[in-house]
């Protein structure tokens, strides 16, 4: 999968979950203060993440996860 | 989506611990009412329970122009979920075999109910031992059963079966505790610890789920007319009963009709809360 079919996914599915206009879903973008999203929020985007791309996330990979780019680099690195 | 005031029907419900007792009562109830119930069981069905579901299946069939509901299982295929529903009738119980002390089990039931009826939107964590004996005389396997199957058991099902939940932003979860939580109960340190861990559960849930219009409640049912006194002795029964203010045991449906309301849409208010159906027994813990 190319670089931007995999942002493009991710960027998907952050839309669907956090209900975001899709121009917002850049990677400089904050879950928490662009996005607007709850920690919960999150658990749902892991989980959406996982079943788009089939794989599968551990608990202590998240830290640290806190913009889009950061996400989309966790992806990438799992495929 | 769902505002307050939304009814819901044709919901799915899964009861654990459905067999007998307090579980199976559940199950009729919520049956009557027309959600689909899927039971968890991990002993061998009682006959008198499979009795009973088959006559009520087949009320249910009459009601919904004599679909058989328990063909569904093999004509859907896993994945199918939102349309599901529509092809199993309302009001159908089937019954499923899972040990909550095994992720597989647990895995495979929630397959199943996900494939019949689409997701499961109410469930009723019932599933619970005994093995009573004083602390001095406890050995580990009697404590680790008991945690594993009334505390952690609950812990597993809920982490698989709240995901859809949470998706679909609707669920009513109810916890089964018991009033020793509260009280204490002589030779039950094991039993008491795991019931009221489920409190604590079941609050943190509330707070962590709210915000999805989930409800999570807990019930706290007193002496309840069930297989599990039996083991008590008619004396201690006796003594027992003695402290209860109606006087009387509970049956089995006085408790399902207080979780049927708590997962009911009427009760879209109630969440984290800990209602004792307990005769007022500990009234005031």
């Amino acid at each position: 999968m190319s670089d931007d079919a995999i942002f493009e996914k991710l960027s998907q599915c952050a839309v669907d979950v956090l209900q975001v206009p899709p121009d917002k879903v850049v990677k400089e973008a904050r879950f928490s203060d662009d996005l607007d999203a709850d920690s919960l929020d999150l658990v749902e985007l892991v989980m959406a993440l996982e079943e788009a791309f089939g794989i599968s996330v551990d608990e202590s990979e998240l830290d640290g996860i806190e913009t889009v780019g950061e996400a989309y680099d966790l992806v990438k690195s799992k495929l | 989506m769902t505002g307050g005031n939304a009814t819901h029907t044709n919901r799915t419900a899964l009861v654990t611990g459905g067999s007998r007792g307090i579980g199976l009562a559940t199950a009729i109830a919520l049956a009557h009412r027309g959600d689909n119930v899927v039971i968890a069981h991990r002993s061998e069905l009682p006959v008198s329970t499979q009795d009973l579901i088959n006559s009520l299946n087949s009320v249910s069939s009459v009601h919904t122009g004599g679909k058989p509901q328990l063909e569904v299982s093999k004509a859907s295929a896993p994945g199918t979920t939102p349309g599901a529903a529509q092809v199993a009738a309302p009001g159908a119980i089937v019954a499923v075999q899972c040990d909550v002390r095994s992720d597989n089990d647990i895995s495979s039931l929630f397959d199943r109910v996900e494939a019949e009826f689409g997701y499961a939107s109410i469930i009723v964590a019932n599933a619970g031992i005994v093995a009573d004996t004083l602390l001095l005389r406890m050995g580990q396997p009697a404590w680790d059963d008991v945690i594993d199957t009334n505390l952690t058991g609950v812990f597993r099902i809920l982490k698989r079966g709240v995901r859809p939940m949470v998706r679909k932003r609707y669920g009513k979860v109810v916890l089964v505790s018991s009033v020793a939580a509260f009280l204490g109960s002589p030779g039950q340190a094991n039993y008491a610890s795991a019931k009221a861990g489920l409190v604590g559960m079941g609050r943190s849930l509330a707070r962590e789920l709210a915000g999805r219009n989930i409800n999570v409640n807990i019930v706290a049912p007193g002496i309840v007319d069930t297989g599990m006194i039996s083991a008590l002795g008619e004396a201690k029964l006796k003594e027992l009963v003695g402290s209860v203010p109606l006087g009387r045991m509970a049956s089995p449906e006085e408790i399902a009709h207080v979780i049927a309301f708590l997962t009911s849409d009427d009760a879209s208010y109630v969440t984290g809360a800990v209602i004792p159906v307990d005769g007022g027994m500990a009234m005031g813990l």
